[in-house]
């Protein structure tokens, strides 16, 4: 195998693009920087040369600190949960998922903490600003700006602060200058043209509402035939998705809309992997309370839907979860949906006239 | 979309201009006019008028050799590919090279300049997807397991020299999907013949 020419820079990012997540990494060759793309099992490329980069500039966010005070809000919410669970008497399993869930949203936080500040970084040329998405965090940025300053400067020379103010001073003159600012709007993916009205998208966003409606009905009415009905909402639910990311792909539809259709998705697998493990943990309380008087499976399945949410934590984490998911989706789905509907339907601007305000 | 950005250094946050003492600073610096915390690491590229493309210089003596795309215009240099003779507008300097439009065609559709790569499929991923997720996800992905393993062997072996991406990636990932893949078959060849072997033993 012959020796790369390029060496990994400190920093690792992801970034929603299109798909569910893209994770982001910068290469530094002799004469540019690679920027890789992956989404999964595909790679997309950009380069800068050394010799066209004109500056990097580095901004402090304050995501870090808005994500600890949520995962820290929602930990603190499942530990008081667990509290008046045990002050209730709930059984042990459900307090321990209560507890494990709190643990993990407590494990983001020292997480995110240890990670340091975040940041957004971008690289400017003369015909581009691009978002530097595998530098999120300011430490590992801080490093990285060191490195590529350094091949930058071998590559152009350096600057001084006078030699800087002596060309701002220059350039005031030019006024501004138009660049077209990539990050924002050429994704790293061909951005796709076809026509497409959402009917796929309206669908699964109804579905999603329809499971909320009846993940909130099973708070008051349990039997078989309730439980039947959410079988059948699921399988819905699966086939308006892939239908939705089938027809998604390509199209002009609103990229935000695309991404809630991709959450849609995860929301959905981890879903499926939650209900799993409930039923695991249903089936493990039911036949550790009588060993000897094992229930056959539909017994037990049986008894576990009609279980009321009220009497037992680990369906109530079931339902709640569900609740919570589908109605936010399906709602988030549906205002940019509309707003996606709305759009489509104002006329484009005449000629010379400024665009119509986005929403 | 287009947007009006200052000549010269900006803060990120505001657009304000960015004076000589806040750029090119070891750590953050504080925006004057916001307050934002920032970096900004300026280079002589910024303040550099642009290149002006040119069209060729025309052949003026009868002696002059012509391009081979503009046999009008006056023969510069000759393409490091191919031979052909190109004028200042066919020459596209890539990599340390000089290359005409057609060998940088050819080789862009061939794979072979690395430069112009800029899109690769992991097939290597594929392989190990194909053999691991079916064994994680219960009951449905062992059910796959069957169809996917198979399929997992096939993406191995036909890619298995396909390029990987651009940075060196080593075949590792290649090595474990066929490992997982053989022992998925392994074990349903197994499973297959102790269920005859029991449904035999109880007749």
């Amino acid at each position: 195998m012959s020796r790369s020419i390029y060496r990994a820079l400190p920093g690792r990012g992801r970034a929603s693009n299109m798909a569910l997540s893209t994770r982001h990494r910068l290469w530094l060759a002799p004469d540019h920087l690679l920027s890789v793309a992956n989404q999964g099992y595909t790679e997309d490329y950009k380069r800068f040369y050394l010799r066209d980069i004109q500056s990097l500039t580095l901004q402090k966010t304050r995501r870090g600190r808005i994500i600890n005070f949520v995962l820290g809000g929602f930990a603190l919410g499942f530990a008081f949960w667990a509290f008046y669970g045990r002050l209730s008497g709930w059984d042990a399993v459900g307090l321990w998922v209560l507890a494990a869930t709190g643990a993990v949203l407590l494990l983001g936080v020292l997480v995110n903490t240890v990670l340091g500040a975040t940041c957004v970084c971008t690289l400017r040329t003369a015909v581009q600003i691009e978002r530097l998405y595998a530098l999120p965090r300011v430490r590992s940025a801080l490093r990285t700006f060191r490195l590529i300053r350094a091949a930058a400067e071998a590559a152009q020379g350096a600057l001084s602060p006078e030699a800087i103010d002596a060309g701002n001073a220059a350039t005031r003159s030019a006024g501004t200058v138009t660049a077209a600012l990539s990050h924002e709007a050429v994704p790293l993916t061909a951005k796709g043209t076809k026509p497409y009205r959402g009917r796929a998208h309206a669908a699964l966003f109804s579905v999603l509402l329809l499971d909320a409606c009846h993940s909130a009905l099973l708070f008051r009415w349990q039997s078989v035939t309730m439980y039947l009905l959410g079988l059948g909402i699921l399988l819905g639910l699966l086939a308006s998705i892939v239908l939705a990311l089938i027809r998604q792909a390509d199209t002009d539809l609103d990229a935000s809309l695309k991404r809630t259709t991709w959450r849609a998705m995860g929301y959905v697998m981890v879903s499926y992997v939650l209900n799993t493990a409930m039923f695991y943990v249903y089936m493990g309380m039911t036949s550790g309370s009588a060993p000897r008087t094992t229930p056959d499976v539909w017994q037990q399945m049986r008894s576990m839907w009609m279980t009321s949410p009220f009497d037992s934590p680990a369906v109530f984490v079931q339902e709640a979860f569900s609740l919570a998911g589908s109605g936010v989706i399906g709602a988030i789905g549906w205002v940019q949906w509309n707003a996606f509907r709305r759009r489509r339907r104002q006329p484009p601007p005449l000629a010379g006239e400024p665009p119509l305000p986005v929403a | 979309m287009p947007e009006e950005l200052p000549a010269g250094p900006a803060c990120p946050h505001c657009r304000a201009p960015l004076t000589g003492s806040l750029c090119n600073t070891p750590g953050l610096v504080h925006c004057a006019a916001c307050g934002g915390s920032l970096q900004a690491s300026v280079f002589p590229a910024l303040f550099r008028p642009l290149e002006k493309g040119t069209s060729g210089e025309r052949i003026g003596l009868e002696g002059d050799a012509g391009c081979f795309y503009h046999p009008g215009r006056k023969a510069v240099l000759a393409c490091e590919a191919c031979g052909r003779f190109l004028c200042a507008l066919c020459d596209v300097s890539l990599g340390g090279q000089h290359l005409c439009p057609g060998c940088i065609e050819t080789g862009k559709k061939k794979g072979k300049l690395d430069n112009l790569n800029r899109h690769r499929v992991l097939y290597d991923d594929v392989a190990l997807a194909l053999a691991a997720y079916p064994l994680v996800i219960p009951f449905v992905g062992w059910i796959c397991s069957p169809l996917t393993a198979p399929a997992c062997l096939y993406v191995a072996f036909r890619y298995w020299r396909a390029p990987m991406g651009v940075v060196r990636r080593s075949r590792w990932r290649f090595v474990l999907a066929i490992l997982l893949a053989v022992l998925t078959l392994l074990g349903w060849a197994v499973l297959a013949v102790a269920l005859v072997w029991a449904a035999r033993s109880k007749r």
